[in-house]
């Protein structure tokens, strides 16, 4: 069995683990109520977001020291999976603002930065898709060092702005402890589930190498 | 990547997701219950009140208790339907591209082999 399916394995159970314990473990909170239980995949995405924006950072500063392709291909493949991490939050946030703010979206600190940073490698990946070779490595390198700049702002925008509709950084660890427990879980099986499509999509990538190889020697031929 | 597997996991949310809302304590009640309520309520307090307006007045909140439970459950439901749609399209797409991949992978070098062979 090769490590990244064990990898998947454990991301699977984790996952069911997590819905199990959002759905029967997990009390209903008392002011929101069932719409409460969005929070759980909805903060851990969040900062499964951070997580893979700063692998993205990590290795693109790799690539800039070592200049070794497998660097350039973990940064890239860690930013679409942060990517659709973000996704996940942008879009369950305002299903969560409209019962909780009675909208669907407020221009307020945090969603805006959240907004901004999605857009961020958004470009990222046009950058990438418009260059090619060595340039597309360093610029987009570059970029991804420079997107990841927003990740803190995101995380503090409440106590910097004083925005007054995302509750402040440590407001998380007022919650009951069945709540915390669930929460931590399931942040726990995203990390996972992260881990495991990142080793996929590298496996990906080194057989798209694979391939280019054998097309390049039998041209040759 | 097995295409099977956010199926797998749909397929368990859903069992979880279905038994959560069959716990969920259900607010609607039906007028003759929250008629036969009151009066007892009414009869054991003792007090001289208007039968059939606290009847009313208790019906009418029950149908908005009734409502607001269904709006809630109802971002619930979308909520994680967002959640599984982005993911599964995701996994989707990846697993698509992956046996891809392989196929080109495999039909080049089996080329390479016959070519080997012929030479």
């Amino acid at each position: 069995m090769k490590q990244s399916q064990v990898v998947g394995i454990i991301a699977m159970s984790f996952l069911f683990l997590a819905i199990y314990l959002v759905f029967s473990y997990a009390p209903i909170e008392t002011t929101m109520l069932e719409v409460q239980k969005i929070f759980y995949f909805h903060v851990s995405s969040a900062l499964t977001v951070f997580l893979a924006f700063g692998v993205t950072c990590l290795f693109s500063l790799l690539y800039l020291i070592k200049r070794k392709d497998k660097f350039d291909t973990v940064a890239a493949a860690s930013a679409e999976l942060g990517i659709v991490f973000c996704t996940i939050v942008l879009l369950t946030g305002p299903i969560w603002a409209k019962p909780a703010w009675n909208t669907w979206w407020n221009w307020e600190p945090r969603l805006t930065s959240t907004l901004i940073l999605w857009l961020m490698y958004i470009g990222y990946f046009i950058l990438r898709s418009a260059l090619t070779g060595e340039k597309r490595k360093v610029y987009s390198a570059v970029l991804g060092i420079l997107a990841f700049l927003d990740v803190p702002i995101v995380y503090f925008s409440v106590e910097i702005w004083q925005g007054n509709l995302h509750p402040d950084t440590d407001t998380k660890w007022n919650l009951a402890p069945e709540m915390v427990t669930t929460w931590m879980l399931t942040w726990f099986a995203l990390t996972v589930v992260y881990v495991f499509v990142l080793m996929v999509r590298y496996e990906m990538e080194r057989l798209k190498t694979r391939l280019e190889i054998i097309q390049y020697r039998q041209m040759g031929e | 990547m097995n295409k099977a597997a956010p199926l797998i996991v749909g397929v368990f949310f859903l069992i979880f997701f279905g038994l959560f809302l069959g716990r969920q304590v259900p607010v609607a009640i039906t007028q003759d219950e929250v008629l036969a309520a009151v009066n007892d309520a009414i009869a054991e307090m003792d007090a001289q009140v208007d039968e059939t307006e606290v009847g009313q007045a208790v019906s009418k909140s029950v149908e908005k208790l009734e409502e607001r439970q269904k709006r809630r459950l109802k971002f619930l439901v979308s909520a994680y339907f967002v959640i599984w749609l982005v993911f599964c399209l995701y996994v989707l797409r990846i697993a698509r591209e992956q046996s891809r991949l392989r196929q080109r992978l495999d039909q080049l070098e089996s080329h390479a082999d016959l070519s080997g062979e012929s030479s």
